[in-house]
């Protein structure tokens, strides 16, 4: 039963156009006898029939159409799961190369220290110290997978050298966005972002990141320097895209389903930079939608409202 | 009810077999199915005599469609050696096409001609003229599908 389930599941779209070919030939079979029949008095007789057969036949091809959506669901959870492990993945990998950098800057002082040249370990620590000034590390902001991707974007933001800034105002728990939608949604939109800085001379690359609680809904913003995006109507269609790559376009037409599933709207703007600007709902407002992932301090105070 | 009726022995050459590689051959790239074309010609050879050997056995007309389905996914599966499914899915498939366009070319060659499809029966070589619109409808309608590379679902011969 299982090998059954999983292979209509596997193959729900062919058997849905294998159904819709067989009606569509059962069909012309039925108009070709119709035309070079002279007599249709036995074709009379054989319509009810038809009818039952082709009925049959148009209830495979909508429950299989409904496994296909099902199954498209669950393709892009999947997609957007993975993409959220290569994040977390590619967080490990600079963690690990800063932990051997910090590692062999340690061996190298005590080095130094041993061999008494204290003057030179100083000054080889301001020299670490200044470099590393802006890497804090990873900065918890509310939310362990929002920290991990900010993290990430940050050390691919500076090894790119682009000034990446960002400004967590307000619980980003409390975003009426389950926690992997929230990062499909910004890392959509910083890694668009990086993309287009990069493309800015090396003193004018400059990326950010706001995330703040307005009186109204929350707000998302992420704007870049860089080249000013062209055919503004057409950047949410699926596929569409200024890359060459074959498989991309469909970033911001996730951001877009996303925003849209939870309420709330996306706004972009170009002067002075690109500015992509979210706004979400907040729970209890006209366009709100019923938060169930409130965290669970949050839990009594919505049960109160 | 209209009966099938045996075809004449040059319309094996001039229609069946032609007919069963097109249907063969449109269906298999709708669904991006690689055949190699000794196969693909083998296929249309044996389908096409299979088809044509069909038409001496007294049935309903429109049935020896289906036979002929059955016979031809058979033929793609252990000659082309295409699973089963697909190759069903490819064969209906130019079937459909096939079928769909002789359906519309019949009724204007009824008109154009001013016979009746009885006139088919006796005079078979009007049927052999009457394939060769059909013949390049199908070719044209492989050369738009090569050409924009359009695709039903694209099994890349994984079957």
């Amino acid at each position: 039963m299982l090998d059954k389930s999983s292979y209509i599941r596997k193959n729900g779209p062919l058997i849905t156009i294998f159904t819709v070919l067989i009606q569509t030939l059962f069909i012309s079979v039925v108009i070709l006898e119709i035309s070079i029949s002279d007599d249709l008095q036995w074709l009379k007789m054989f319509l009810p029939f038809a009818t039952i057969i082709v009925l049959f036949l148009t209830v495979l091809v909508v429950l299989s159409i409904n496994q296909i959506v099902v199954n498209s669901k669950k393709s892009a959870q999947a997609e957007i799961l993975k993409t959220h492990l290569d994040t977390v993945d590619e967080l490990l990998n600079t963690m690990q190369a800063e932990r051997h950098e910090y590692t062999r800057h340690v061996q190298t002082v005590q080095a130094m220290l041993f061999l008494e040249e204290n003057e030179a370990a100083k000054e080889y620590l301001d020299g670490v110290a200044t470099k590393y000034w802006c890497d804090e590390g990873l900065t918890y902001v509310g939310e362990p997978l929002l920290t991990g991707l900010i993290g990430s974007k940050r050390a691919i933001a500076a090894s790119m050298g682009i000034d990446f800034a960002f400004a967590i105002k307000c619980n980003p728990r409390l975003l009426p966005l389950k926690p992997w939608d929230l990062c499909s949604v910004i890392g959509n939109l910083l890694d668009n972002a990086i993309e287009a800085a990069m493309q800015q001379e090396d003193n004018d690359r400059k990326v950010g990141l706001e995330i703040k609680d307005n009186e109204v809904d929350y707000t998302i913003y992420v704007y870049n320097t860089g080249p000013k995006i062209n055919n503004l109507e057409k950047i949410f269609i699926p596929g569409f895209t200024s890359k060459e790559s074959s498989g991309r376009g469909y970033g911001l037409y996730i951001v877009k389903r996303i925003v849209d599933d939870s309420g709330g709207k996306i706004e972009v703007f170009v002067i002075p930079r690109t500015t992509f600007t979210i706004h979400l709902p907040k729970e209890g407002s006209e366009n709100g939608k019923t938060d169930k992932r409130l965290h669970r301090n949050q839990l009594g105070k919505a049960i109160g409202i | 009810m209209k009966m099938t009726f045996p075809l004449e022995w040059y319309l094996l050459f001039l229609v069946s077999i032609p007919q069963a590689f097109l249907v063969t051959l449109v269906g298999l790239s709708l669904f991006n199915l690689k055949v190699p074309e000794t196969r693909l010609v083998v296929i249309a050879i044996a389908g096409g005599s299979l088809s044509f050997l069909l038409r001496f056995i007294p049935m309903v007309f429109g049935l020896q469609i289906f036979i002929g389905l059955f016979i031809m996914t058979c033929l793609t599966v252990f000659v082309g050696r295409i699973k089963i499914f697909p190759a069903v899915c490819a064969i209906t498939a130019g079937l459909v096409i096939i079928s769909v366009v002789e359906t519309s070319l019949l009724p204007f060659y009824l008109l154009l001609s001013k016979t009746s499809f009885a006139t088919l029966q006796t005079n078979q070589l009007i049927t052999a003229i009457l394939f060769i619109p059909e013949a390049l409808i199908m070719v044209f309608i492989y050369g738009i599908i090569q050409k924009l590379k359009f695709r039903m679902w694209d099994l890349n011969n994984v079957g």
